[in-house]
Protein backbone atom coordinates (compact mmCIF):
# COMPACT_ATOMS: atom_id res chain seq x y z
CA UNK A 1 0.00 0.00 0.00
CA UNK A 2 2.43 2.66 -1.26
CA UNK A 3 0.32 5.74 -0.51
CA UNK A 4 -1.37 4.68 2.71
CA UNK A 5 -0.65 6.94 5.70
CA UNK A 6 -3.30 5.80 8.18
CA UNK A 7 -5.08 2.59 9.06
CA UNK A 8 -7.62 2.45 11.87
CA UNK A 9 -8.04 -0.13 14.63
CA UNK A 10 -8.38 -3.63 13.20
CA UNK A 11 -7.97 -2.19 9.69
CA UNK A 12 -6.04 -5.28 8.66
CA UNK A 13 -7.82 -8.19 10.28
CA UNK A 14 -8.26 -11.85 9.43
CA UNK A 15 -6.18 -11.52 6.26
CA UNK A 16 -5.03 -15.09 6.54
CA UNK A 17 -3.30 -15.26 3.15
CA UNK A 18 -1.21 -12.18 3.79
CA UNK A 19 2.43 -13.00 4.46
CA UNK A 20 4.21 -9.68 4.08
CA UNK A 21 2.99 -6.12 4.55
CA UNK A 22 4.81 -2.97 3.42
CA UNK A 23 3.59 0.50 4.34
CA UNK A 24 6.18 2.91 2.94
CA UNK A 25 4.34 6.15 3.83
CA UNK A 26 3.15 5.35 7.30
CA UNK A 27 4.99 7.26 10.00
CA UNK A 28 3.00 6.03 12.99
CA UNK A 29 0.83 2.99 13.32
CA UNK A 30 -2.45 2.55 15.15
CA UNK A 31 -2.69 0.13 18.07
CA UNK A 32 -4.19 -3.19 17.06
CA UNK A 33 -4.47 -2.14 13.42
CA UNK A 34 -3.22 -5.62 12.54
CA UNK A 35 -5.24 -8.42 14.04
CA UNK A 36 -5.32 -12.15 13.56
CA UNK A 37 -3.57 -12.40 10.19
CA UNK A 38 -2.31 -15.86 10.76
CA UNK A 39 0.35 -15.99 8.03
CA UNK A 40 1.67 -12.47 8.30
CA UNK A 41 5.33 -12.84 9.20
CA UNK A 42 7.03 -9.66 7.96
CA UNK A 43 6.02 -6.02 8.28
CA UNK A 44 8.06 -3.26 6.62
CA UNK A 45 7.65 0.29 7.91
CA UNK A 46 10.55 2.25 6.41
CA UNK A 47 9.59 5.72 7.69
CA UNK A 48 7.68 4.81 10.84
CA UNK A 49 9.02 6.56 13.92
CA UNK A 50 6.60 5.40 16.61
CA UNK A 51 5.11 2.16 17.82
CA UNK A 52 2.34 3.06 20.29
CA UNK A 53 1.39 0.96 23.30
CA UNK A 54 0.13 -2.52 22.41
CA UNK A 55 0.94 -1.82 18.76
CA UNK A 56 1.67 -5.44 17.89
CA UNK A 57 0.66 -7.20 21.08
CA UNK A 58 -0.67 -10.73 20.81
CA UNK A 59 0.25 -10.90 17.12
CA UNK A 60 1.62 -14.36 17.71
CA UNK A 61 2.65 -15.01 14.11
CA UNK A 62 4.75 -11.93 13.31
CA UNK A 63 8.44 -12.71 13.01
CA UNK A 64 9.95 -9.42 11.86
CA UNK A 65 8.97 -5.77 12.01
CA UNK A 66 11.45 -3.75 9.99
CA UNK A 67 11.36 -0.12 11.09
CA UNK A 68 14.86 1.35 11.00
CA UNK A 69 13.73 4.86 11.96
CA UNK A 70 11.53 4.09 14.91
CA UNK A 71 12.42 6.24 17.92
CA UNK A 72 9.61 5.44 20.37
CA UNK A 73 8.27 2.06 21.37
CA UNK A 74 5.27 2.15 23.70
CA UNK A 75 4.37 -0.09 26.62
CA UNK A 76 3.55 -3.67 25.72
CA UNK A 77 4.12 -2.85 22.05
CA UNK A 78 5.13 -6.44 21.32
CA UNK A 79 3.50 -8.12 24.32
CA UNK A 80 3.17 -11.83 23.53
CA UNK A 81 4.37 -11.42 19.96
CA UNK A 82 5.67 -14.84 20.69
CA UNK A 83 7.27 -15.62 17.32
CA UNK A 84 9.18 -12.38 16.94
CA UNK A 85 12.76 -13.29 16.01
CA UNK A 86 14.68 -10.03 16.33
CA UNK A 87 14.31 -6.62 17.92
CA UNK A 88 16.73 -4.33 16.13
CA UNK A 89 15.89 -0.64 16.37
CA UNK A 90 19.02 1.49 16.05
CA UNK A 91 17.25 4.85 16.40
CA UNK A 92 15.07 3.98 19.37
CA UNK A 93 15.56 6.35 22.30
CA UNK A 94 12.44 5.63 24.35
CA UNK A 95 10.80 2.37 25.33
CA UNK A 96 7.82 1.68 27.57
CA UNK A 97 7.64 -1.07 30.15
CA UNK A 98 6.75 -4.58 29.03
CA UNK A 99 7.62 -3.61 25.45
CA UNK A 100 8.88 -7.04 24.41
CA UNK A 101 7.74 -9.27 27.24
CA UNK A 102 6.85 -12.87 26.49
CA UNK A 103 8.31 -12.80 23.01
CA UNK A 104 9.20 -16.19 24.24
CA UNK A 105 9.54 -18.60 21.32
CA UNK A 106 12.12 -17.09 18.98
CA UNK A 107 13.40 -13.70 20.03
CA UNK A 108 17.15 -14.19 20.13
CA UNK A 109 18.65 -10.78 19.31
CA UNK A 110 17.92 -7.36 20.76
CA UNK A 111 19.88 -4.37 19.55
CA UNK A 112 19.23 -0.76 20.53
CA UNK A 113 22.10 1.59 19.82
CA UNK A 114 20.63 4.73 21.38
CA UNK A 115 18.41 3.54 24.21
CA UNK A 116 19.56 4.95 27.56
CA UNK A 117 17.00 3.34 29.91
CA UNK A 118 15.92 -0.27 29.59
CA UNK A 119 12.50 -0.12 31.25
CA UNK A 120 10.86 -2.46 33.72
CA UNK A 121 9.97 -5.87 32.35
CA UNK A 122 11.13 -4.81 28.89
CA UNK A 123 12.15 -8.33 27.85
CA UNK A 124 10.52 -10.34 30.64
CA UNK A 125 10.22 -14.01 29.78
CA UNK A 126 12.15 -13.89 26.49
CA UNK A 127 13.82 -17.18 27.25
CA UNK A 128 15.44 -17.61 23.82
CA UNK A 129 17.31 -14.34 24.02
CA UNK A 130 21.03 -14.95 23.59
CA UNK A 131 22.52 -11.72 22.28
CA UNK A 132 21.83 -8.14 23.33
CA UNK A 133 23.47 -4.91 22.28
CA UNK A 134 22.79 -1.80 24.33
CA UNK A 135 25.89 0.38 23.97
CA UNK A 136 24.18 3.52 25.33
CA UNK A 137 22.12 2.04 28.16
CA UNK A 138 22.80 3.68 31.52
CA UNK A 139 20.01 2.14 33.57
CA UNK A 140 18.41 -1.29 33.62
CA UNK A 141 15.14 -1.17 35.53
CA UNK A 142 13.44 -3.89 37.55
CA UNK A 143 12.69 -7.25 35.92
CA UNK A 144 14.00 -5.96 32.58
CA UNK A 145 15.57 -9.30 31.59
CA UNK A 146 13.82 -11.55 34.09
CA UNK A 147 13.68 -15.18 32.87
CA UNK A 148 15.70 -14.46 29.72
CA UNK A 149 18.85 -16.18 28.43
CA UNK A 150 17.63 -19.69 29.18
CA UNK A 151 18.18 -21.47 25.87
CA UNK A 152 21.93 -21.23 25.43
CA UNK A 153 24.92 -19.63 27.08
CA UNK A 154 25.00 -15.87 27.02
CA UNK A 155 27.91 -13.54 27.61
CA UNK A 156 26.77 -9.96 28.08
CA UNK A 157 28.37 -6.55 28.19
CA UNK A 158 26.67 -3.33 29.15
CA UNK A 159 29.45 -0.78 28.74
CA UNK A 160 27.66 2.30 30.08
CA UNK A 161 25.26 0.91 32.67
CA UNK A 162 25.62 2.53 36.09
CA UNK A 163 22.37 1.43 37.79
CA UNK A 164 20.56 -1.90 37.85
CA UNK A 165 17.25 -2.20 39.66
CA UNK A 166 15.77 -5.17 41.48
CA UNK A 167 15.46 -8.64 39.97
CA UNK A 168 16.64 -7.38 36.58
CA UNK A 169 18.32 -10.67 35.63
CA UNK A 170 16.65 -13.14 37.97
CA UNK A 171 16.22 -16.64 36.53
CA UNK A 172 18.52 -15.98 33.59
CA UNK A 173 19.57 -19.57 33.95
CA UNK A 174 22.09 -19.70 31.10
CA UNK A 175 23.67 -16.34 31.64
CA UNK A 176 27.34 -17.25 31.84
CA UNK A 177 29.27 -14.01 32.15
CA UNK A 178 28.39 -10.34 32.46
CA UNK A 179 30.63 -7.32 32.11
CA UNK A 180 29.52 -4.10 33.81
CA UNK A 181 32.53 -1.80 33.73
CA UNK A 182 30.69 1.32 34.94
CA UNK A 183 28.09 -0.03 37.31
CA UNK A 184 27.75 1.98 40.52
CA UNK A 185 24.55 0.78 42.13
CA UNK A 186 22.82 -2.58 42.20
CA UNK A 187 19.68 -2.85 44.26
CA UNK A 188 18.05 -6.15 45.14
CA UNK A 189 18.15 -9.71 43.82
CA UNK A 190 19.56 -8.62 40.49
CA UNK A 191 21.32 -11.88 39.57
CA UNK A 192 19.54 -14.29 41.87
CA UNK A 193 18.87 -17.74 40.45
CA UNK A 194 21.30 -17.24 37.57
CA UNK A 195 22.33 -20.84 38.09
CA UNK A 196 25.11 -20.91 35.48
CA UNK A 197 26.57 -17.50 36.04
CA UNK A 198 30.30 -18.05 36.36
CA UNK A 199 31.75 -14.58 36.53
CA UNK A 200 30.91 -10.94 36.89
CA UNK A 201 33.19 -8.13 35.98
CA UNK A 202 32.35 -4.90 37.73
CA UNK A 203 34.25 -2.06 39.41
CA UNK B 1 24.50 -3.01 47.21
CA UNK B 2 21.28 -4.32 48.75
CA UNK B 3 20.50 -7.97 49.39
CA UNK B 4 20.11 -11.21 47.43
CA UNK B 5 21.81 -9.97 44.29
CA UNK B 6 23.73 -13.18 43.66
CA UNK B 7 21.55 -15.61 45.58
CA UNK B 8 21.44 -19.11 44.08
CA UNK B 9 24.14 -18.41 41.52
CA UNK B 10 25.27 -22.00 41.87
CA UNK B 11 28.11 -21.75 39.33
CA UNK B 12 29.65 -18.51 40.49
CA UNK B 13 33.22 -19.36 41.44
CA UNK B 14 34.88 -16.00 41.88
CA UNK B 15 33.72 -12.48 42.42
CA UNK B 16 35.70 -9.29 42.29
CA UNK B 17 34.13 -5.94 43.04
CA UNK B 18 37.11 -3.69 43.66
CA UNK B 19 35.19 -0.44 44.22
CA UNK B 20 32.31 -1.75 46.32
CA UNK B 21 32.17 -0.09 49.74
CA UNK B 22 28.87 -1.27 51.27
CA UNK B 23 26.96 -4.52 51.05
CA UNK B 24 23.81 -5.87 52.63
CA UNK B 25 23.03 -9.38 53.79
CA UNK B 26 22.28 -12.54 51.84
CA UNK B 27 23.96 -11.34 48.67
CA UNK B 28 25.83 -14.62 48.16
CA UNK B 29 23.26 -17.00 49.60
CA UNK B 30 23.46 -20.52 48.10
CA UNK B 31 26.50 -19.73 45.98
CA UNK B 32 27.75 -23.27 46.48
CA UNK B 33 30.70 -22.93 44.08
CA UNK B 34 31.96 -19.60 45.30
CA UNK B 35 35.59 -20.09 46.26
CA UNK B 36 37.23 -16.70 46.18
CA UNK B 37 36.03 -13.18 46.74
CA UNK B 38 37.77 -9.89 46.34
CA UNK B 39 36.12 -6.92 47.98
CA UNK B 40 39.16 -4.82 48.81
CA UNK B 41 37.33 -1.51 49.34
CA UNK B 42 34.43 -2.84 51.39
CA UNK B 43 33.96 -0.82 54.56
CA UNK B 44 30.44 -1.71 55.74
CA UNK B 45 28.80 -5.08 55.97
CA UNK B 46 25.29 -6.15 56.95
CA UNK B 47 25.42 -9.91 57.62
CA UNK B 48 24.93 -12.69 56.92
CA UNK B 49 26.79 -12.45 53.68
CA UNK B 50 27.89 -15.95 52.70
CA UNK B 51 24.93 -18.10 53.68
CA UNK B 52 25.54 -21.69 52.50
CA UNK B 53 28.71 -20.80 50.62
CA UNK B 54 30.21 -24.17 51.39
CA UNK B 55 33.20 -23.85 49.02
CA UNK B 56 34.57 -20.52 50.14
CA UNK B 57 38.05 -20.90 51.58
CA UNK B 58 39.06 -17.41 52.63
CA UNK B 59 37.39 -14.18 53.63
CA UNK B 60 39.78 -11.28 53.37
CA UNK B 61 38.21 -7.86 53.82
CA UNK B 62 41.11 -5.56 54.62
CA UNK B 63 39.22 -2.28 54.75
CA UNK B 64 36.08 -3.48 56.49
CA UNK B 65 35.48 -1.30 59.51
CA UNK B 66 31.83 -1.71 60.39
CA UNK B 67 29.82 -4.88 60.75
CA UNK B 68 26.18 -4.34 61.60
CA UNK B 69 24.81 -7.50 63.11
CA UNK B 70 22.88 -8.95 65.94
CA UNK B 71 23.40 -12.47 64.77
CA UNK B 72 25.44 -14.51 62.32
CA UNK B 73 28.33 -12.82 60.70
CA UNK B 74 28.92 -14.86 57.58
CA UNK B 75 26.51 -17.72 57.50
CA UNK B 76 23.51 -18.58 59.57
CA UNK B 77 22.47 -22.04 60.52
CA UNK B 78 24.42 -23.20 57.48
CA UNK B 79 28.04 -24.22 57.48
CA UNK B 80 31.03 -22.74 55.76
CA UNK B 81 32.75 -26.11 55.52
CA UNK B 82 35.77 -24.96 53.54
CA UNK B 83 36.52 -21.67 55.21
CA UNK B 84 40.03 -21.77 56.62
CA UNK B 85 40.97 -18.14 57.10
CA UNK B 86 39.22 -14.92 58.06
CA UNK B 87 41.08 -11.64 57.91
CA UNK B 88 39.21 -8.55 59.10
CA UNK B 89 42.01 -6.44 60.54
CA UNK B 90 40.01 -3.22 60.87
CA UNK B 91 36.61 -4.61 61.67
CA UNK B 92 34.64 -3.58 64.69
CA UNK B 93 31.25 -4.95 65.55
CA UNK B 94 28.73 -2.14 65.52
CA UNK B 95 26.09 -4.02 67.48
CA UNK B 96 26.11 -7.05 69.74
CA UNK B 97 26.66 -10.24 67.77
CA UNK B 98 25.74 -13.46 69.50
CA UNK B 99 27.01 -16.18 67.23
CA UNK B 100 28.87 -14.43 64.48
CA UNK B 101 31.09 -17.24 63.23
CA UNK B 102 28.42 -19.89 62.81
CA UNK B 103 29.78 -23.33 61.86
CA UNK B 104 33.23 -23.29 60.34
CA UNK B 105 34.90 -26.66 60.97
CA UNK B 106 37.95 -25.94 58.79
CA UNK B 107 38.65 -22.51 60.19
CA UNK B 108 42.28 -22.24 61.27
CA UNK B 109 43.18 -18.58 61.33
CA UNK B 110 41.20 -15.54 62.45
CA UNK B 111 42.20 -11.91 62.55
CA UNK B 112 39.64 -9.48 63.92
CA UNK B 113 39.97 -5.80 64.71
CA UNK B 114 37.29 -5.88 67.37
CA UNK B 115 37.81 -4.00 70.60
CA UNK B 116 35.35 -6.00 72.69
CA UNK B 117 34.04 -9.53 72.56
CA UNK B 118 30.48 -10.56 73.14
CA UNK B 119 29.10 -13.91 74.20
CA UNK B 120 30.01 -16.90 72.00
CA UNK B 121 31.78 -15.10 69.21
CA UNK B 122 33.68 -18.16 68.06
CA UNK B 123 31.27 -20.94 68.57
CA UNK B 124 27.84 -22.00 69.69
CA UNK B 125 26.43 -24.62 71.93
CA UNK B 126 23.97 -26.75 70.04
CA UNK B 127 26.12 -29.79 69.43
CA UNK B 128 28.46 -28.26 66.91
CA UNK B 129 32.08 -27.44 67.42
CA UNK B 130 32.11 -24.57 65.05
CA UNK B 131 35.67 -23.39 65.33
CA UNK B 132 37.55 -26.13 67.10
CA UNK B 133 40.44 -26.21 64.62
CA UNK B 134 41.49 -22.61 65.03
CA UNK B 135 45.23 -22.42 65.50
CA UNK B 136 45.93 -18.74 65.05
CA UNK B 137 43.84 -16.03 66.62
CA UNK B 138 44.82 -12.40 66.15
CA UNK B 139 42.89 -9.83 68.14
CA UNK B 140 45.20 -6.82 68.11
CA UNK B 141 42.80 -4.37 69.74
CA UNK B 142 41.30 -6.55 72.41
Amino acid sequence: MPQCTYISYYGIAYCNALSELTLPMMSSITPSMIYSCSNLKTINLPICTEFPSVAFSTNYYIETVNAPLVTTIGSSAFFQASNLTTAIYPECTSMGSWAFDYCSNKLSIASFNKLSIIPSCAFYGDKMLTSVYFPSAQEILSYAFHSCFQASSANLTFPEVSFIDSWAFEYCSNLKTINLPKVQQITYGVFSCCYNLESISAP
Amino acid sequence: MSGYNFASCYSLRTISLPALTQISGYNFTYCYSLRTISLPALTQLYPPLFYECSAITEIDLPELTSIYTTDYLFSGYSSLYSLSRINLPKASLASAPRIPMSICPALQEITLGISYMHYSVFGWGQGYLSTNNVRILNLPYL
